[in-house]
């Protein structure tokens, strides 16, 4: 009985453990939106500052970026997010 | 297993510590070899060419086998799901744009998972097939490299630190296992199998040894160090847009093989454990067994696939986990071998009982290593240490309940 009660802590630890390290982290869902027609017209402008935020694989397996785009990493929004003038339209894009 | 991943690897391992990557696979091949040698000698002396199951089984108890299943299970997940990403990529940026990148994704594994379902034969034919390609695609690149007039000496390296150059070292382990996934085919049975698996691995460092060598002598190390897609920079360096289209058939003839090779791992894993009464059958017969084991591993990477793995950070702890647990399980494979050497060989000490020690111990601290060394070192083994702690005992618990029946003897096939 001991050994089944052990084991099944042992169980449930590990399930925690695993789910834990895979959780996503959290995004905002209501971050205003724009197309890919409205962003194009607009490349080339010095009011636009363009932020390549793709994660995992998305960013690391794509040859492709945005035309001007700089890298953001979403994971470390803080070492970036104070770098850009607020002034700015600031888009960031993740797929 | 010479597929993205690992050419993504030696490409920035070569940008990090140069030519020195070389060496290091090198060294990894022979530890591998080792692996190889030790698991076709104790398969002679429990009675017949043995998969690694029974050799785990036989040495330490049937429970140990959970951490093989952890470790292929694990890494089907991941490292499936990464390459899937990665051919989908390529497909759409380099040959077809109209066609969505995860559209791409998705049809490797269930194109794989139905060819499979029907029979093992076709898929065992596309395997060979594929690898075929994917060499043949860096042989030409290496050898068009050579022709290069401008092409430097290799020998600068980006700046690193002591630890990163260690980790850098080591995961040239990583990038040359799962050369006994060759075993698959013939399960261990057939002798041309072994001599397979050790073709495999020779073959798979001298190419990644090649292209690493020459991806250090034409990108400067920076560039190769700092970029996700180091095997794509060398390719367009080495020839142009024809070197990119090269390296595009590379990583979708390389995702399919590797896909392949661990869903025919993963599935095989409970195929075989299951029949071993190690695992449940369900009262089922084993032809439908099989199906269902080989339409599971396919529904696995999709799942991972749809649940948007692919494009969370958290993929990459679950790669650089499952390669641990992979050679975490070499490890325990040499000790259940030293084991097994032990008892069985009769008439003093065997030959290369030192070596299945000090190759045990080897892995167990190569695999401690890169868990210390990594940039997220607690989610990492989280990640690693949560599937054998959940597998070990289920399938002690399975054993002990009684129901798998009686052992099947180790000389059985």
């Amino acid at each position: 009985m001991r050994h089944k009660v052990l084991w099944s802590f042992i169980l449930v630890i590990s399930l925690a453990f695993f789910a834990a390290s895979l959780v996503p982290e959290v995004r905002a869902a209501d971050a205003p939106r724009m197309t890919k027609e409205e962003l194009k017209g607009m490349l080339g402008s010095s009011d636009l500052i363009v932020v390549d935020v793709r994660a995992g694989r998305d960013w690391t397996s794509s040859e492709f970026k945005i035309q001007g785009a700089v890298r953001g990493d979403p994971g470390d929004v803080a070492s970036w997010a104070g770098k850009y003038d607020k002034t700015k339209t600031i888009v960031l894009y993740c797929a | 297993m010479v597929c993205p991943e690992t050419l993504a690897l030696a490409g920035n391992a070569a940008g990090r510590i140069g030519p020195a990557f070389a060496g290091a696979l090198a060294a990894a091949g022979i530890l591998h070899g080792l692996t190889a040698w030790n698991l076709g000698r104790t398969g002679d002396a429990i009675g017949r060419r043995a998969s690694p199951e029974e050799v785990l089984e036989a040495g330490l108890g049937g429970a140990w086998t959970g951490v093989l299943l952890a470790a292929r299970w694990t890494l089907t997940a991941g490292l499936a799901t990464g390459v899937c990403a990665g051919a989908g990529f390529a497909f759409n940026e380099i040959f077809y744009h109209a066609f969505p990148n995860f559209a791409f994704a998705a049809l490797i594994p269930a194109g794989l998972g139905l060819l499979r379902i029907r029979g093992r034969d076709l898929a065992e034919r596309i395997q060979v097939g594929a690898v075929a390609i994917a060499l043949a695609g860096l042989l030409v690149l290496v050898a068009w490299a050579l022709l290069l007039p401008d092409a430097f000496a290799p020998g600068e390296t980006a700046q690193t630190t002591p630890a990163t150059g260690i980790r850098t070292c080591l995961l040239a382990l990583t990038a040359l296992a799962g050369f006994e996934l060759a075993l698959e085919p013939g399960e261990g049975n057939r002798p041309e199998a072994f001599r397979a698996m050790v073709f495999a691995l020779a073959i798979g460092a001298l190419v990644l040894i090649a292209w690493t060598w020459m991806a250090a002598a034409v990108v400067p190390a920076s560039k190769l160090a700092a970029s996700t897609l180091p095997h794509l920079l060398a390719a367009r360096r080495i020839a142009g847009p024809p070197g990119r289209t090269i390296m595009g058939l590379v990583i979708i003839s390389g995702s399919v093989a590797v896909v392949n090779a661990l869903m025919a791992g993963a599935s095989g894993t409970l195929r075989r454990m299951s029949r071993r009464g190690l695992l449940p059958k369900g009262y089922l017969s084993e032809a439908t067994r099989v199906r269902i084991f080989e339409g599971f591993s396919a529904a696995w990477i999709l799942g991972w696939l749809v649940s948007g793995m692919a494009g969370s950070p958290n993929l990459e702890v679950l790669i650089r986990a499952g390669w641990i647990l992979w050679l975490f399980h070499y490890g325990i494979l040499h000790l259940a071998a030293y084991r097994i050497q032990k008892t069985t060989v009769e008439g003093g000490r065997p030959p290369g009982l030192t070596l299945s020690a000090a190759a045990a111990a080897g892995y167990a601290v190569s695999s401690l290593a890169l868990v210390v060394l990594d940039p997220s070192p607690w989610k990492v083994a989280a990640a690693a240490i949560a599937p054998a702690l959940l597998a070990v005992p289920a399938v002690r618990g399975y054993i002990r309940s009684g129901r798998g029946g009686e052992r099947v003897s180790s000389a059985s096939p």
